[in-house]
């Protein structure tokens, strides 16, 4: 997937400015960066929700998401939510049940919406990105309100499905980064651009010490803008 | 088990409430017929009961209420398809908007009395309670449904482009069950109103075999409790074909959130 200059202005502010990014085919891309930067901006005009003022997005064909907010609907019940993205051949053939009982919810298929927590909402909203067969998953803080446990189920599922399809994770949790990521951009804006780029081996063994220095200084990095941020916006 | 006697007990407990507030209006009705002692001016309870006992056994009280009925009825229903058809076109054509607004602003701020004169003019008599109802519809389905349309939630319609729903789906899904809540606002609220200004046109026009002709006879002849009666056949049917009409609704629109809250009423 290619991302070639792309720019997007909203009244006064330079969200996106000749923004360029080339991205691998498949695995999970986590990019990390202060609130305001562009991040979410950026995911909207990949997604084609959003249209940019200029610049090419080059992807192999439609793509899922996960928002920020769980966007269910409220009149529909629990499978019919996640079934809701499959074309009418694929739905009632299980997929959507299958998803359901992988993420830890079966047995609430044909419950509503609103009888969910909010945890278990956002679980739903990550079956129905999941459930549409696209090579690009966007997913904009998929695991916000999870408990600990849930989330280290949920990330385990992401990291199956990532074997097929591109990721992009946006994210503020270092953890999940860790956890999930093959590769980390830390970014900075607006106008949004890349301050730092590392890959991170899959195996423990592979990142040896080294890689923790280099992650550890990209954190301190990443802290220190956020800083500088919080001071500019006072 | 426990909450179904609840549930029972819980309705029998409504049911009772219900009575006591009726024998109490009852009762004050009939206070007020004890204090006035005039049947000109006022009929009692019982008078009134046995008025339309009376009424019911004739043809005429059927082929009256099935008159009054089925022009109200047309009335409303035709402002509720064209209501619903012009709140889609103008929530997405800024020039219909324009355009069609001040007509809107027209309707609803003219008194109902000055259209049903007008109508007289214009139409035959038995067509002037169908226009009129439908005129004082039309503005309440279109206020109600665009409404509806403008708070219907752009993060889903944005969910809905991103996982490229078809037109059908986006209709289906979304836009039908936003709608919804407000489309059964405007509808009880519509039928309401048809039915006051259908009569009231009937009055004026009195056309053959309806309400609107005994209404305007109980005036004449200073028949007291013909009017209350006539009166009481109208809240009647108008209870009674709400009820049946929003039952059909629900039943009809399960899937499209027809049971969201109904407070939209503008």
């Amino acid at each position: 997937m290619k991302i070639v200059s792309l720019s997007k202005q909203f009244s006064d502010l330079k969200v996106l400015d000749r923004f360029s990014l080339e991205l691998p085919d498949r695995g999970i891309v986590a990019l990390m960066g202060p609130s305001g930067s562009g991040k979410t901006t950026l995911l909207s005009i990949i997604s084609g929700a959003l249209p940019a003022d200029s610049g090419i997005v080059e992807k192999r064909g439609n793509c899922s998401a996960v928002f920020q907010e769980d966007r269910l609907l409220p009149w529909i019940n629990v499978l019919e939510n996640v079934e809701i993205v499959l074309d009418k051949k694929c739905q009632g053939k299980g997929i959507g049940l299958k998803l359901l009982d992988e993420i830890g919810l079966s047995g609430t298929e044909s419950q509503s919406i609103q009888s969910l927590s909010g945890g278990m909402q956002r679980r739903v909203s990550i079956c129905r990105a999941l459930a549409y067969d696209a090579p690009l998953l966007l997913m904009d803080e998929p695991f916000k309100g999870l408990d600990t446990a849930i989330k280290k189920q949920v990330m385990d599922m992401m990291v199956s499905h990532s074997r097929t399809q591109l990721v992009l994770l946006v994210t503020h949790d270092l953890q999940e980064t860790l956890y999930l990521a093959d590769e980390l951009y830390i970014l900075e804006g607006p106008p949004l651009c890349i301050k730092k780029h590392c890959s991170i081996p899959e195996s423990q063994n592979e990142r040896g010490e080294d890689f923790y220095l280099k992650y550890q200084n990209l954190m301190i990095d990443l802290k220190n803008h956020r800083k500088s941020s919080l001071i500019k916006s006072k | 088990m426990k909450t179904s006697i609840t549930r029972s007990n819980g309705k029998f407990k409504k049911a009772i409430r219900k009575g006591i507030v009726l024998a109490v209006w009852l009762g004050i009705w009939q206070l007020a017929y004890m204090l006035v002692k005039q049947d000109v001016m006022i009929a009692s309870p019982s008078q009134v009961a046995m008025t339309l006992a009376g009424l019911v056994q004739t043809p005429e009280f059927w082929m009256s209420a099935g008159n009054s009925l089925l022009r109200v009825l047309a009335g409303f229903l035709l402002a509720v398809s064209i209501g619903t058809l012009l709140a889609v076109l103008t929530s997405y054509s800024r020039a219909a908007l324009d355009f069609f607004t001040p007509a809107i602003t027209l309707i609803k701020s003219t008194p109902v009395v000055s259209f049903i004169i007008l109508a007289l003019v214009w139409l035959k008599r038995d067509l002037v309670s169908v226009f009129i109802s439908f005129l004082m519809v039309l503005p309440a389905v279109w206020t109600n449904i665009s409404q509806g349309i403008a708070r219907t939630d752009e993060q889903l319609l944005e969910m809905g482009s991103v996982f490229h729903f078809s037109k059908m789906k986006m209709l289906r899904s979304i836009y039908i069950p936003s709608v919804m809540p407000y489309f059964t606002a405007a509808f009880t609220t519509g039928l309401g109103l048809a039915w006051k200004a259908g009569i009231a046109a009937e009055v004026i026009g009195i056309p053959k075999h309806s309400i609107g002709q005994h209404l305007y006879d109980a005036k004449i002849y200073l028949e007291t409790a013909d009017l209350f009666a006539w009166t009481v056949v109208v809240i009647l049917l108008s209870i009674l074909v709400e009820h049946a009409l929003v039952g059909l609704i629900r039943h009809l629109g399960k899937k499209y959130n027809v049971k969201g809250n109904e407070e939209h009423q503008t």
